[in-house]
Parts: structure tokens; C-alpha cells; sequence
């Protein structure tokens, strides 16, 4: 059992302290993420889940203020190491944020972007990547035939969608999603879910969520945080039917505070 | 007995506060009556050469000698714009490398002091420009350009006239970038793109609009422009030749305007042919004002939440997926093509050949470095375009202190100028700046503030106030030549009041006003509507809510705003040239009519002039630029002690 965890865990994060300025963000965070699973992470406001998403793929690097300490492993390399490329790091770890944040280009140049930046050139490959990541993100029917428009003339849930097209466009191993639902109504919403749960035969998914429905219903692992610290880590089942600590179980069933 | 108590909510009557209303409005209307009068003289006199010389004529025409009777505008135009352009080659590069490295390389706690160091350029009064330009730019182009005859030409002034330029491209465009959201770089980041990669494909086409209003900004203040050019282009009224022969000299509107008004007879065809020049020249850059507004409100849409704005305001890459795979191979193919067109003409046909392949094949091997080393190089050449601007600063400024400051003693700032002003001090051209900046102070604040609280806190968007608007906003663009002209034309001749303190001050105060009107205006609207609100649910009336809450409150904007203008118009010399000012005095005179010395204009006098005066010339700019400086300084002192005091 322990083995067989052990074998299929993609990122492992190893002590992990974060500091913004002065004040520290994460305390001492070990959690592994498990290859095509989906991982959530809940728990309540300011407590670190988007600061912990976004060391995966290094986003942290680009806040002036940030340092950190502690490994994060994928696929055995630390990506904090120096000799780290970060690119790359980022080109195999995509992240879909709480707002959608398309481009203001058109559709079919919002999802070629990534590929063109790593160097794909030939227009039948461009053609053939949008196709297949607009289908994988379920938005190929919608908007197939305005390929050319705004991206931003799309509706909040379809431009969504369009950004998990856009990162699924450099061919990554794994996703990060802070919040991809929070700025969307139910119906878009419970897409996004279904997508979430297709993609993750093919991808490992690691999202942020607010809710807990939503947590336990598409999850695999959950972790539970609570003012920088990983209060708990396990199979979603376990967190939410029988928590070990008491201030998960406090959380998950409401109450709080 | 209960009647009694009852207060009446239903008196209204003719109150103090409609009083001052109108007359806030009345003030403002001056504004709009200002520019329409502005636009009346110039027009009313141009029409007599216009008649005489024929519209097309006179715009066609290619030979411009007045004391002939010919009026061929063209040489001028074609100067106007060329010098422009030139300009753009030296400013759009510089601009946009700084602009880009302040917004997205430097790190946060640089750009708080890069910033500012670019908007010191604009402190800087254009005559000193000039004066820079005839002192170390001239000589060097005559003695180093392969070819040169003479070092005053347009390449001269297009370099002047681009250092000018680069403080509003810089600060323009930097905000542009800087307003691009956050979003959209994070989201280019988290593909793996490189921060380089983010800032060319997204960030700076995202960002495009407001750069593009930077460089037609850029562009209007250097086509109205006068001094800098007037003292270097060496003023021939040719068109160049051939056309790109950058060594050639040239002749600006500006510069013609600023020549030949100092000794036209009032009323000859020759005057009248000022006039439509001035009108020329007006309705250029009133073009280029209205091309840059509506490119500017675009950038205002795209970042709203307005879908079908949005739509509308979607990056333009090319339509058709045809035409998208072949545009690359165009763009470049042209761009080779200018490239060796440009390199051949300045380097002649084999070096030209041997220079466009360098270019090429570094084009190549830059494209094809792998992103982080191109990362790397990139970000070296925009740190490379940051330190030549930073160096010029420090060169112009540098050099000027070096020759001026050993100049200045007690006797050269107290002392009467001697022997034409090559020996002696620069006392009256001090104390005239002085009672010009004080003159102008006392007319354009009372009336620029009281328009300012009009249209910030009185007005409601009707039509009124949209012509109002706009008669403001083109009155804040317009040449301050045309300025000069204007006074010269209504307050000189026309109202007698011939070269004088008075008929300046007038000019001057005009000049700044519309900046005065604006920075009010802001400044009241920023006052958080709460606290209005507060004030008036007390039972206050308007205008004890204006003057007690609102005007205190908006205090420190309404003075740092008007300091700036004042510093603005204590260096300017095309304004005063003709109407208030004299190259000499041995006694100044103590009324309002007398005319003054002033320091940008004796700097100018000195430097045309007296060219042995070296030491009085470099004396006098050091002096101007100090008085200017620190009227400069003082505002942003004035702006970091009540930004400290009050915060919301
Ligand atoms: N760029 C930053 N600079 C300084 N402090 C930050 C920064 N980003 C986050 N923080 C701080 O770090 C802590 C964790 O923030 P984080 O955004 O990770 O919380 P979160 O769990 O995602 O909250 P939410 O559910 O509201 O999104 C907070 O106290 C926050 O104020
Ligand atoms: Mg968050």
C-alpha cells in the first residue's frame, strides 16, 4: 500500500516555507500529489491555498518579496534546484486562474500562443493542437466556427474553458486550478466539473476550491489548510467522512470560527 | 403655535449660491471666448494673403522669400514634418526601450526613481535645449558627420527636438504597459512563456493603443515645438536634398513664425502670411491632438467591462488566416528592403550592402537563440536604450552646470548687463522672469481654478460643457508660438498695450490656463464623494461644501498642478518674445506697461547674438535652469509632504 502511493506520486512537496516580506505564508507543508488524481485543497480565506498552488509551477517567483524554502519534487528533480528551468517547469505544470484570463487576441490565436512560444511553427500542427484542446475542453462545438473572434466576446464560463484549452495547448502533465469556479454561475460550474474529472485520465489536476461539495465530489485527495499550515492530507473519502483532527472536522461541517 | 415652528423646505429664492454658480460659469465660458478669440484673430488676419496669394498656391508654392513678395509655404511644411519624423527615429526607439524597461524590467523600487529622472527632461526649458543643441550638437555633427557643411541642420534639430519628445513617450507609454493587467502576464507566465516572450506578445500589443497615443503625443509636442529648432536647423527655407539628406538644413512654421514676426510690418501681406502659417501650424497639431484622444479613448474601452467594446477592441492581428501566414514574409521582406535603402543612402552602396547583411544575419542569430539567452540579450539592450537616456540627461545637464556654475558670482546676479551684454550681470532678466512668473500667477490662478471648480463640481454634462471641454483641451495643446502670435496680434496691437509686462503676463497666463483648468478639475473629482455628502447632509450649502471641504481637500492637487504650469511658463520664451520682452535694458522701468528683460529670451539673445558671450550664455542657463528647477522640485516636494499627510 505505502509502495504503491509512493510509486504513483508525481510532485512532492518537502518542508515547504514561504515567506512574503517579514510575514510567513506556509508553514513546514509536506504533501505529495498523486499522478492522474485529482488534489484539492480546501480550507478557509488567507489560509495559503493559492501561495501553496503557486509554488508548483514557480508562479511565486515573479512576486519581488517572495523567498522560499524546502523541495518540491517533480518526477524525482527538484524544481526549486538552481539549475531548475523554470520554463520548462511551468510549460510541463499549467495553471488556470480564479478569473478566466483570456488574452485579448482572438480564440484561435489565445490557444496558439503557448505552442508558438515552444516553437511550433507549421500551421497544419497549430490547426490540428486548437482543434484538439478546444475539444478537450469541451468548447470545440461552441466556437468552431469563430475561431477568429475575441476571445474576449465569450461568456464567463466559455472563456474559461478557453483558458484550460490554453494551458492544455503545451501538452503539460499537470493542471492547477485556483478557484476556476468562483466567478461562475452553477451550469458553468458543474462543466468545468465535468471536465475537470475527463481530464484527469490524462492529466493530474491539483484545484483550489472553496466549496466542499465541490471538493468531495470530484476530488481523489484532499488537504486541508489552516493559517499556512497543512492541518491534514489524505483520501478525499477519509477527510471528509472520518477527519482526524478535530479542526477538519470542525471545517467540513460548518463549524467554524 | 406648531405653525410657527415649522420650517418652510419650500423657500427657494435667487440664493448666494446661484450667485457664485454663474459666476464660476462665467469664468469658465472666458475660457471657451479665449479660444474662440485666439482662433478669430489668427484667422481674420491670415485672410488677407490668402486672397492676395492664392490657398493652393501659397501651400504648394516652393519658395518662401517675403521681402520678394513670394509666399511658397511648402519648404516649411515639408521642414515641419521632416524635422518631426526625423525626431520619431530618435525618440520612438529610446521611448519605448525606457518605457518598457521602467514597466516591466526594473524591479519595483527602481521605477520610483527612473520615472521621475525622465520627467525632469520636460523641466527643462526648450531655449536651454537649444542652447545645448547650438553648443555641442552642431559642432559635433560639422565635425564628425562625413559630409556635413554645416553642423545647424535638420539632423540637428531632429535630435534636439527627440530628446524633447522622449519624456512624454516615456511617461505615456510606461502607463500604458503598467495598466496592461496583471492577468495577462500571469497567464502567459504560467505557459512557460518568458518573461520577455510575455512582455513582446502580450504584454506590449495588449498596451498598444496607449503607445501609440505616447508617440502621437510625442509627436505634437515636437511639431509645435520652436525654440530647439529655430536655433539649430540653421533655417534655410529648402526642402532637402535629396529628400533624406538629413545634413541638409531646414526651416520649420515655428521657426519661421518666431524669425520674422520680431521685424514684419503690422498689416503688410508679409504679416498676414505669419498668421496663416500659424493657422497651418494649428490645425496640424490640433489633428494630431484629435487622432491622439481618439486612439486614447480606445485604450480607456478595452479595459472596461463592456463586451461589445471589448470585441471591438480586440488585438488586430491580421483577419484572414491567408493573409496571417504571408504577413511575416511581407512585413520583413519591406522591412529589408527600408533597411537597405536607408544604410546604402548613408553609407554608400558597398558598405551599405555589407551593413544590411550584419543586420540581418545579427537578426538572425538573435532569433535564434534559444529564449532565455535571447531573454538575456533583450533585456541588456532595454537596459542599454535606459542608460543612453539617463546619459543624456546627465550630458545636457552635466554640461551646462559644468560652464555655468563657475560663471555665477554676486556681481553677474545683481549687476546690469554691459557692452551689449557681453560683460556684466544678468540682474534685469532675473527680476523681470520674477515679475513675469508673478503677473502671470495673479491672472491665470483666480481664473483657472474658479473654471476648474466649475466644470468639477458645478457642471453636468450637457453640451455646453462638452464645447467647453474641448476648447480647454485644444487650447492646452496648441503651439506656444501661436500663443506668442495671438499676443503680439490682440494685446500689443491691438489693445495698444505695445511690448510690455502686461501684454506677456496676459500671454503667459493664457498659455498655462488650460493646465491650471485641468489639474482643478481632477483634483476636485478625486475629493471622495462621502465627504461630500457628509457636509451637505449637515445642511451645508454648496458652496460652503465646496470651499470647506472640497477645496481643502483638493488643495494639495490645485497647488502642485498650478506650481508645475508656472514652472512650465518661467521657461518659456516663444510667448514673450514679441510681447513683452527686450534684449537689453541698462534701467528697467516700474510700471505695468514697460517691457522686461527675461531670462529665456536673453539666453536666446546671447546665444544668437553675442557669440563671444560664452560665459554670459553659460551663466544664463544655469540661472534659468535653477529658477526652473526648483520651482519643479518645490511641486514635487509640495506633493510628497501632503501625500504623506493625507491618505485615503
Ligand atoms: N503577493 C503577496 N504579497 C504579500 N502577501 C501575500 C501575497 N499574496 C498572498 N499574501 C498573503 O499570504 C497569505 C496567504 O494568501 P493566499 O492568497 O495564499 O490565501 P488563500 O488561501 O488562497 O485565500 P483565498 O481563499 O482568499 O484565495 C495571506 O495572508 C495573504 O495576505
Ligand atoms: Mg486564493
Amino acid at each position: 500500500m505505502v509502495n504503491e502511493m509512493s510509486n504513483d506520486t508525481l510532485i512532492d512537496i518537502k518542508g515547504l516555507n514561504l515567506w512574503y516580506g517579514q510575514s510567513q505564508a506556509l508553514y513546514d507543508v509536506s504533501m505529495p500529489v498523486h499522478k492522474n488524481k485529482i488534489t484539492a485543497l480546501i480550507g478557509p480565506s488567507g489560509c495559503g491555498k493559492s501561495t501553496l498552488l503557486r509554488t508548483i509551477n514557480r508562479m511565486n517567483d515573479i512576486i519581488d518579496s517572495c523567498r522560499i524554502e524546502g523541495d518540491i519534487n517533480y518526477n524525482g528533480n527538484n524544481i526549486y534546484a538552481p539549475a531548475c528551468n523554470v520554463m520548462s517547469v511551468r510549460k510541463r505544470i499549467g495553471m488556470i486562474f480564479q478569473k478566466p484570463n483570456p488574452f485579448p487576441m482572438s480564440i484561435y490565436d489565445n490557444i496558439t500562443y503557448g505552442p508558438k512560444i515552444h516553437g511550433v511553427r507549421k500551421k497544419e500542427e497549430l490547426d490540428r493542437i486548437v482543434e484538439d484542446c478546444l475539444k478537450q475542453a469541451v468548447l470545440w462545438e461552441e466556437v468552431k466556427d469563430r475561431l477568429e473572434d475575441s476571445a474576449m466576446g465569450l461568456s464567463g464560463g466559455q472563456q474559461q474553458r478557453l483558458c484550460i484549452a490554453r494551458a492544455l495547448s503545451v501538452s503539460p502533465e499537470v493542471i492547477l486550478m485556483d478557484e476556476p469556479t468562483s466567478a461562475l454561475d452553477p451550469i458553468a460550474t458543474a462543466k468545468i466539473e465535468d471536465l475537470a474529472q475527463q481530464l484527469k485520465e490524462k492529466y493530474t489536476v491539483v484545484i483550489v476550491t472553496h466549496n466542499m461539495q465541490q471538493a468531495s465530489r470530484i476530488s481523489d485527495y484532499t488537504g486541508f489548510m489552516y493559517m499556512g499550515k497543512l492541518v491534514e492530507f489524505g483520501e478525499t473519502d477519509d477527510i471528509f467522512t472520518r477527519p482526524t483532527q478535530e479542526l477538519t472536522e470542525r471545517y467540513i461541517t460548518g463549524r467554524f470560527g | 403655535m406648531e405653525k410657527a415652528d415649522r420650517v418652510n423646505f419650500m423657500k427657494r429664492s435667487f440664493d448666494k449660491d446661484d450667485l457664485i454658480r454663474l459666476g464660476l460659469m462665467a469664468v469658465a465660458s472666458a475660457a471657451v471666448v479665449i479660444v474662440l478669440f485666439i482662433f478669430a484673430f489668427i484667422i481674420s488676419n491670415s485672410l488677407d494673403s490668402v486672397r492676395e496669394v492664392g490657398l493652393w498656391d501659397f501651400i504648394s508654392g516652393s519658395i518662401w522669400r517675403p521681402s520678394g513678395g513670394e509666399f511658397g509655404a511648402f519648404p516649411l511644411i515639408s521642414g515641419t514634418l521632416l524635422v518631426t519624423l526625423g525626431a520619431l527615429m530618435f525618440a520612438l526607439p529610446l521611448g519605448l526601450g525606457a518605457a518598457i524597461f521602467i514597466s516591466e524590467i526594473a524591479p519595483a523600487r527602481y521605477r520610483n526613481i527612473l520615472k521621475p529622472i525622465c520627467e525632469v527632461f520636460s523641466g527643462i526649458p526648450s531655449v536651454v535645449y537649444g542652447f545645448f543643441g547650438l553648443m555641442v550638437v552642431v559642432p559635433f555633427i560639422l565635425n564628425n558627420m562625413p559630409g556635413a557643411t554645416q553642423g545647424e541642420s535638420w539632423l540637428a534639430g531632429s535630435f534636439m527636438l527627440g530628446i524633447m519628445a522622449l519624456p512624454t513617450i516615456i511617461t505615456v507609454s510606461e502607463d500604458a504597459l503598467n495598466a496592461v493587467p496583471r492577468s495577462y502576464r500571469e497567464a502567459s507566465l504560467a505557459m512557460g512563456a518568458t518573461r520577455w516572450e510575455t512582455t513582446i506578445k502580450v504584454v506590449v500589443p495588449a498596451a498598444v493603443s496607449g503607445i501609440t497615443a505616447a508617440i502621437i503625443l510625442g509627436m505634437g509636442r515636437a511639431i509645435g515645438e520652436t525654440m530647439a529648432v529655430l536655433m539649430v536647423t540653421g533655417n534655410a527655407a529648402i526642402v532637402p536634398e535629396p529628400i533624406w539628406n538629413m545634413l541638409s538644413p531646414v526651416r520649420t512654421l515655428t521657426a519661421t513664425l518666431a524669425m520674422e514676426m520680431s521685424y514684419v510690418a503690422v498689416g503688410s501681406t508679409h504679416y498676414s502670411a505669419l498668421f496663416f502659417l500659424a493657422l497651418l501650424l494649428l490645425f496640424i497639431v490640433l489633428l494630431v491632438n484629435f487622432l491622439s484622444n481618439r486612439v486614447m479613448r480606445r485604450t480607456k474601452r478595452k479595459f472596461g467591462c463592456d463586451v461589445k467594446a471589448r470585441k471591438k477592441a480586440l488585438l488586430k492581428l491580421p483577419r484572414s488566416r491567408i493573409w496571417s501566414e504571408y504577413s511575416h514574409l511581407i512585413m520583413k521582406a519591406v522591412f529589408v528592403i527600408l533597411l537597405f535603402v536607408a544604410l546604402d543612402s548613408w553609407l554608400g552602396l558597398l558598405y551599405g550592402i555589407v551593413a544590411t547583411v550584419a543586420v540581418l544575419a545579427l537578426g538572425t542569430a538573435y532569433s535564434r537563440l534559444p529564449s532565455g539567452n535571447r531573454q538575456t540579450v533583450s533585456y541588456f539592450m532595454m537596459a542599454t536604450v535606459m542608460a543612453t537616456v539617463i546619459l543624456l540627461l546627465v550630458l545636457i545637464l552635466g554640461h551646462i552646470f559644468m560652464r555655468g556654475l563657475p560663471v555665477l558670482s554676486i556681481d553677474f546676479l545683481t549687476q546690469y548687463p554691459r557692452n551689449a551684454g557681453l560683460s556684466g550681470g544678468i540682474y534685469p532678466a532675473i527680476v523681470g522672469t520674477l515679475k513675469l512668473i508673478v503677473g502671470t500667477m495673479a491672472i491665470a490662478l483666480p481664473l483657472g481654478i474658479g473654471a476648474g471648480v466649475y466644470l468639477g463640481e458645478y457642471s453636468r454634462d450637457s453640451r455646453g460643457t462638452r464645447l467647453l471641454r474641448a476648447g480647454i483641451e485644444n487650447l492646452n495643446g496648441t503651439p506656444s508660438i501661436v500663443f506668442g502670435l495671438f499676443g503680439f496680434a490682440a494685446f500689443v496691437i491691438y489693445f495698444g498695450m505695445g511690448y510690455s509686462l502686461i501684454a506677456g503676463c496676459l500671454t503667459l497666463a493664457f498659455l498655462i490656463l488650460p493646465v491650471i483648468i485641468r489639474t482643478t478639475e481632477e483634483a476636485v473629482k478625486t475629493v471622495p464623494p462621502e465627504l461630500k455628502e457628509a457636509s451637505l447632509a449637515l445642511g451645508a450649502s454648496k458652496w460652503e461644501t465646496v470651499t470647506k471641504v472640497v477645496l481643502p481637500t483638493a488643495f494639495p492637487g490645485i497647488i502642485t498642478g498650478s506650481i508645475l504650469a508656472i514652472g512650465r511658463a518661467a521657461g518659456e520664451t516663444a510667448p514673450i518674445m514679441f510681447t513683452a520682452v527686450v534684449a537689453y535694458q541698462t534701467r528697467m522701468g516700474s510700471s505695468l506697461m514697460d517691457p522686461v528683460m527675461a531670462l529665456p529670451y536673453h539666453l536666446y539673445y546671447l546665444a544668437t547674438n553675442v557669440p563671444n558671450a560664452q560665459d554670459q550664455q553659460y551663466g544664463t542657463a544655469v540661472v534659468l535652469l535653477l529658477i526652473v528647477m526648483s520651482i519643479f522640485l518645490a511641486a514635487s516636494l509640495l506633493r510628497q509632504y501632503y501625500s504623506k499627510k493625507f491618505k485615503w
